[in-house]
């Protein structure tokens, strides 16, 4: 139980570094790209968040911007992953009880999303 | 701003805070921000320093994932519930409402008494009881609700309820606290995302040099007085406490 326990808090703790981490890349990435690159190309510098169809042909476009908008998305979503990574784990424990309520949290996250999508 | 970040993200994780409290004034003081997309970009700043600080504490075994996520369905629905009557409530009155928490951190500052040595060691996650649940789950909503009305992590209700109301030892009430911070504010920033009040090119830098200056303070942490530090912190939100308050009421005081 113990070192099932262990192996799970490593998981979860792997998670959050990645999510972390390549989140401050891309943004940084977009932020670089924002500072050396604006001059040369028409950018629109709007810089509310894109909706996502806007979204996937900006960043087809390279456009800094995206860049920005994808590094705080994986960002917004880490802790997403982080509730699932724990819900998986109450399931590889036979904890269902956990599960559910993991799953609880998950569903209340996944409603604030959909209006994003609107 | 990302020089901003970095200070807010160092002093953040020197002092066990989200960071919040530092990146609204900073934003809207010094570079003059709207009130709410401070918020929503400090919401996504706090997600940062907590991704970066649970990690190290859920390796460590001190977070209680369980309780966390018990919790959790407290904060959730409370930090979406505030961020949606962050929408409907005026900017000046969300602006006294910061000053009013910034004043209330310091003066919990100033009363903490140092209390480190008493459990230094042996308690690890389900070595404890866990009492007052139904009151845990309410503050809990009350502390999500914060969250998502003033863009911060919520910490400062969360561990002092677990640690002193449900019988939780004060450095796993820490850590649980950190790792639920980050869930809180998701919540929280995609109602502000969906609103379009998360500015990208204030978000991306201030993120950044929150996510460093997390990075180097976990690292610095041992190596600082802390009780200098502490000393300074409280008059630093006093000042910020009076300064949000005259910006709230349209008044000027040293800016």
């Amino acid at each position: 139980m113990n070192e099932k326990k262990e192996k799970i808090d490593i998981y979860v703790s792997n998670i959050l570094l990645i999510g972390s981490y390549s989140a401050a890349v891309l943004s940084l990435i977009g932020l670089l790209m924002l500072l050396f690159f604006t001059r040369t190309t028409s950018v629109q510098l709007e810089s509310k968040p894109l909706s996502f169809s806007v979204f996937f042909s900006c960043l087809r476009e390279k456009n800094p911007l995206a860049f920005l908008n994808l590094g705080i998305f994986v960002m917004m979503l880490t802790p997403l992953f982080r509730v699932m990574t724990a819900a998986l784990s109450f399931f590889l424990e036979k904890d269902y009880k956990f599960v559910l309520i993991a799953s609880g949290v998950l569903i209340i996250l996944l409603v604030s999303i959909i209006p994003i999508f609107i | 701003m990302v020089i901003g970040g970095l200070i807010a993200g160092l002093f953040g994780s020197l002092l066990g805070l989200g960071g919040g409290v530092l990146i609204i004034p900073l934003l809207t003081l010094v570079f003059g921000v709207p009130m709410k997309e401070a918020i929503g970009t400090s919401l996504i700043c706090v997600i940062a320093t907590s991704s970066g600080a649970a990690s190290l504490y859920v390796r460590k075994h001190f977070a209680d994932i369980r309780l966390a996520m018990t919790l959790e369905l407290a904060t959730t629905i409370g930090a979406i519930v505030g961020g949606l009557a962050a929408g409907i409530i005026k900017p000046e009155v969300l602006t006294i409402l910061f000053s009013v928490l910034l004043f209330y951190i310091a003066l919990s500052m100033i009363r903490k008494r140092p209390e480190k040595n008493q459990e230094a060691g042996s308690s690890a996650p389900g070595d404890y009881q866990i009492t007052n649940f139904p009151f845990g789950m309410g503050a809990s909503f009350f502390a999500g609700n914060i969250s998502g009305l003033l863009g911060v992590g919520g910490g400062v209700i969360k561990v002092p309820v677990m640690y002193l109301m449900m019988g939780v030892p004060l450095r796993i009430a820490v850590a649980t606290s950190n790792f639920m911070i980050g869930v809180t504010a998701t919540a929280g920033a995609f109602v502000y995302y969906a609103r379009g009040e998360v500015d990208l090119l204030v978000s991306g830098a201030t993120m950044i040099g929150v996510f460093l200056g997390a990075l180097v303070g976990s690292r610095i942490l041992h190596l600082i007085k802390m009780e200098h530090l502490k000393k300074a912190f409280i008059i630093v939100l006093l000042y910020l406490s009076v300064e949000m308050l005259f910006k709230g009421l349209h008044l000027h005081f040293l800016f």
